[in-house]
């Protein structure tokens, strides 16, 4: 196995990764700025700042840096990618720690289908949803335990919220 | 120092009563289950529980959420000393020793110590708190807003230069946090800017979920990319009851100094805006083994190692509260939360606050006194069983985590768009925390967006228009000549390491 004789700042995932993460905040600020630009007055009727003053300053700021961020990755995404082209290795070069973005995004969807669920069930329901499939994909064969926690847990959350707390948690279709 | 007694005990009338008192237990007890858990720091833990605390008064809410806030710092070390994994950022230097000392047996004496460390630090912190407030905040009476643009500049300026590497990150992350805070009315115009038609959006983006999102959702789906759920627990066993869990008088004779040094250096980290916890314990750590006849002791098990990150990062906590009481300027993640939850109250942190609300500043300040108190016996006598905690499974806890986020950002106002921006600065925070962004800046721009906007603003008009507002008076052209000293300082530090770098770049390649 050839060894990595140069240092990157991540893998070839992770370079991508921020790659897109800098690029999203490139397009952000150039979205902010312009919708900033168009819909609000630079100065007021009699030449004082307006209300557009301060966001087209920090939009144009943010349209600075985010731009030299995007330059700065795409640079070293590219490095990265000639380095591989180069050695002809996919493998072996930073990023060697093992990551779990799959599971990170499985979090993700399930606080999705949370949210999405929470006004039409109501919070009881929606709340054992959640923690039914968490458990199931995150606690895999302890059947017990999971019906026992993914019990106790909603009830516990809707106890100190609706009873302790009165903070009008969503009832659902079945009004509970 | 007569003036300083008798605010102590006017605010010890407050704390003191039943009600408060309960609230500051459950305050410091949840602070240091929350410390305990790695990734997860105080701001996160105030975060997500502000929400519970609505149906308090704020004195109440604001004592429980400070206890949160420090009992975390005492919470974060049991795992540094215990499994050499810093609960949050403040206690990374208690592992450099810490983890040696339990390697060496030494777990209950370090433990004990870490405890005894951080009640002195954060009785220190008090009492300099209480000498400290009054006069900051009768100085901060004369300022104008070109002053307090300029020290809202200082603190961002001085928390993303604090990130080394990624000062481009803290800054974008710092301008990301104005851009929300932009939303909403302006309070000058009354024009509705970034609301695309939604009433929902005219009163702003409410930093709640913003930094619950940020915090909490953001750093729990870090923890999980990084597989902290798939990590075996580690039981361990600690008894009070065996001789070998106190420590030795060798131990307290030889860090006498050290509680005090410790002390000092972490409350003037505390009081720097931008500063800390993390910067003064790491500070205290740094200047303890530099002065140390034997530094050749340290990283291999020196008690006086402990003590001082210890005794510095819970003197940092009360100090960071200097700044956030007199000026209303918060130097952290954590104390902008508590900002953020001071004004949802309607209460207005800076100069004014400690002569209209006396009842809430020496009732806080007291109360963080009779924290210190409860959070070193809880330590030392319920250390076996905080332990324990480390027993549970970390994929037990996301569920919790995630549904106390997702139903107390509803609970805010009810309203699903507040709960779906959680979600959105959930990832947000993800993205944030692994390419080296600061959502701690993002929260902070956020809480001080407007103050920032209109102190700006109002400089220019009352300078017709003209910069030289910010170098005019004698306090603005101090604080101007910081921020450039500042700026230059860190552009020369980073060009000078570049060329350093293509030097040693250029040598190997020969």
């Amino acid at each position: 196995m050839q060894s990595c004789t140069f240092s990157f700042s991540g893998s070839g995932d992770v370079l991508v990764m921020q790659l897109i993460f800098s690029a999203a905040l490139l397009v952000f600020s150039l979205l902010f700025t312009f919708y900033g630009l168009s819909t609000l007055e630079l100065y007021d009727p009699i030449g004082r700042p307006g209300p557009g003053y301060f966001p087209l300053i920090i939009g144009v700021l943010l349209i600075i840096f985010t731009a030299v961020n995007c330059i700065k990755d795409f640079k070293n995404f590219k490095d990265f990618k000639g380095y591989i082209a180069d050695a002809g290795k996919l493998s072996g070069c930073g990023g060697s720690d093992q990551t779990y973005f799959k599971d990170s995004a499985v979090t993700l969807g399930l606080i999705t289908i949370f949210i999405l669920t929470l006004e039409p069930l109501g919070s009881i329901l929606s709340m054992l949803v959640f923690t039914g499939l968490f458990l199931l994909y995150f606690n895999k064969g302890k059947h017990l335990f999971n019906v026992v926690y993914g019990l106790m847990l909603p009830i516990g959350v809707y106890l100190l919220f609706e009873v302790l707390l009165r903070a009008g948690l969503p009832k659902g279709i079945f009004d509970y | 120092m007569e003036e300083l007694f008798s605010n102590l005990s006017f605010g010890l009338s407050v704390a003191l009563s039943l009600n408060n008192l309960l609230f500051l237990v459950i305050g410091v007890v949840v602070g240091m289950i929350v410390g305990i858990f790695p990734g997860f720091g105080p701001a996160a833990g105030i975060a997500i529980l502000i929400p519970m605390t609505f149906g308090l008064e704020p004195t109440t809410a604001i004592i429980m959420l400070s206890g949160i806030y420090y009992g975390a710092m005492y919470g974060g070390t049991i795992t540094s000393i215990l499994i050499n994994t810093p609960g949050e950022s403040a206690t990374v230097a208690s592992t450099l020793d810490g983890y040696p000392l339990a390697k060496n047996g030494r777990a209950g004496p370090a433990l004990v110590m870490q405890a005894i460390a951080s009640f002195i630090g954060g009785t220190i912190g008090v009492v300099l708190i209480c000498a400290f407030t009054p006069f900051l905040a009768n100085f901060a009476a004369s300022f104008g807003p070109s002053e307090y643009f300029l020290i809202v500049m200082l603190g961002l300026l001085l928390l993303t230069t604090m990130m080394g590497e990624n000062l481009l990150n803290g800054i974008i992350s710092a301008l990301l946090g104005f851009a929300i805070a932009i939303v909403g009315v302006d309070a000058i115009s009354g024009a509705q800017r970034y609301t695309f038609g939604s009433p929902e959006l005219i009163g702003g983006i409410y930093f709640v979920p913003v930094a619950i999102g940020l915090f909490g959702i953001g750093e729990l789906l870090n923890c999980l990319y990084e597989g902290q759920h798939r990590q075996a627990t580690e039981k361990l066993k600690i008894t009070f009851m065996s001789k070998d869990f106190w420590p030795e008088a060798k131990d307290y004779i030889e860090s006498k100094v050290t509680f005090f040094r410790g002390a000092i250096i972490g409350f003037i980290a505390g009081v720097l805006p931008g500063s800390g916890a993390t910067i003064g314990s790491i500070m205290a750590y740094s200047i303890e083994k530099k002065v140390a006849k034997d530094p050749e002791k340290f990283g291999k098990g020196e008690m006086r190692g402990l003590v001082a990150p210890e005794s510095a990062n819970n003197a940092a906590s009360a100090g960071a509260m200097v700044p956030l009481i007199s000026l209303g300027i918060p130097g952290s993640g954590a104390t902008a939360v508590l900002l953020g939850a001071l004004l949802m109250w309607g209460l207005q942190p800076g100069p004014l606050l400690i002569v209209e609300q006396p009842d809430l500043v020496w009732g806080l300040i007291a109360s963080m006194y009779l924290g210190n108190m409860m959070l070193v016996l809880i330590s030392i006598l319920a250390i076996p069983l905080f332990v324990k905690f480390l027993d549970i499974p970390y994929r037990l806890v996301v569920p919790v985590i995630i549904i106390l986020c997702v139903i107390g950002t509803f609970a805010l106002h009810s309203s699903i768009i507040e709960t779906w921006m959680l979600v959105f600065t959930g990832i947000l925070g993800f993205g944030m925390k692994r390419f080296g962004y600061s959502p701690a800046a993002t929260v902070l721009a956020l809480v001080l967006g407007a103050m920032a906007e209109n102190t700006f603003l109002q400089s220019l008009i009352i300078g017709d228009g003209s910069l030289r507002i910010f170098i005019d008076r004698p306090i603005s052209m101090f604080l101007s000549c910081i921020l450039l000293g500042i700026i230059v300082v860190t552009i020369v530090l980073r060009v000078r390491k570049m060329l350093t770098n293509h030097g040693e770049e250029g040598s190997s390649a020969h």
